[in-house]
């Protein structure tokens, strides 16, 4: 199994949108992943943000210190990323600025496969397969959706 | 602070905040203004590769390329940074979690100077010092009494 990269939205709509309990509860199971997970720097700081929004960027930055943990790397953002991003962005303006930097991360890195909450929020793009957070969790069945 | 023919020598870090909160403080015809006056007034200006995503997320596209044009180096921001900027979330609370990545990017750099807009968070956090905009009104007319004749 190659390695995948982990979108923070996995755990946010894991926790909104798929019933999968709480961020604890998640990242704790991708602890027991064999998968290789990777994430970059911008989605930790998107787990803190979050968590800032609502005024407990403390919680924010122990969750995000336990992801980091868990995952194999973190990537940095360089600005070859942005640049990439933009051509991302031409290419597909649906992608959301923040998931057209992380296609660029992934893509810099020759990762495959991307895990989010709900794979159809990336629209399918070249050479990624995105997939459910719930592929990741023990007991799961892969449900990818590759891009052309 | 070295000068060099009456320039800022040092590195100056560009934050988000002067095009992002700026446009919504003061008014939307500030930012490009003082981006302007940024580019104009001889700083060697550099700062993140996450700042510049802000930018290019929430700022229409001709602001987003002068806001990259006046930098002449983009930082890349790394997982030791973000350690370190929630060390100074630790240490230094009460700001957004975005003031602690980008002060973690410019010591990691050694940059102390940055314009930002009043509030952006960076006021205390040590090893930094935050340049007045209005600096940057009096440094660009002064270039330009010194040039002009």
């Amino acid at each position: 199994m190659g390695t995948a990269f982990l979108d923070p939205t996995a755990l946010v709509d894991g926790v909104t949108r798929l019933g999968l309990g709480r961020y604890e509860d998640i990242i704790r199971s991708l602890e027991e992943c064999p998968r290789p997970i990777v994430t970059d720097v911008y989605a930790l700081q998107q787990v803190v943000y979050r968590h800032h929004l609502v005024g407990d960027a403390d919680h924010g930055y122990h969750l995000a210190a336990r992801l980091k943990a868990v995952v194999e790397e973190v990537f940095s953002v360089t600005e070859r990323d942005l640049v990439l991003a933009r051509w991302i962005g031409e290419d597909d303006p649906r992608l959301e600025a923040r998931e057209r930097l992380h296609l660029a991360v992934i893509r810099r890195h020759s990762v495959g496969d991307l895990v989010t909450g709900v794979p159809e929020r990336y629209h399918a793009p070249r050479g990624v397969t995105c997939m459910s957070i719930r592929a990741l969790l023990p007991g799961s069945e892969p449900d990818g959706h590759r891009g052309g | 602070m070295t000068q060099r023919n009456g320039e800022i020598a040092a590195p100056v870090f560009i934050d988000s905040s002067l095009v992002l909160t700026a446009g919504a403080r003061i008014g939307q015809a500030f930012a490009p203004r003082v981006l302007e006056l940024a580019a104009r007034s001889g700083v060697s200006a550099v700062t993140d590769a996450v700042v510049v995503a802000e930018v290019q997320a929430f700022v229409p596209s001709p602001l987003a390329d002068l806001f990259r044009g006046i930098v002449e180096e983009i930082f890349e921001v790394t997982a030791g940074d973000w350690e370190s900027a929630r060390g100074l979330a630790r240490e230094f609370p009460g700001r957004s979690p975005r003031t602690y990545l980008h002060a973690a990017v410019m010591r990691r750099r050694k940059v102390e100077l940055l314009y930002a807009i009043n509030g952006a968070g960076f006021e205390g956090l040590p090893g930094l010092r935050q340049l007045p905009v209005a600096e940057l009104l009096r440094r660009s007319s002064d270039r330009h009494s010194d040039s002009g004749g």
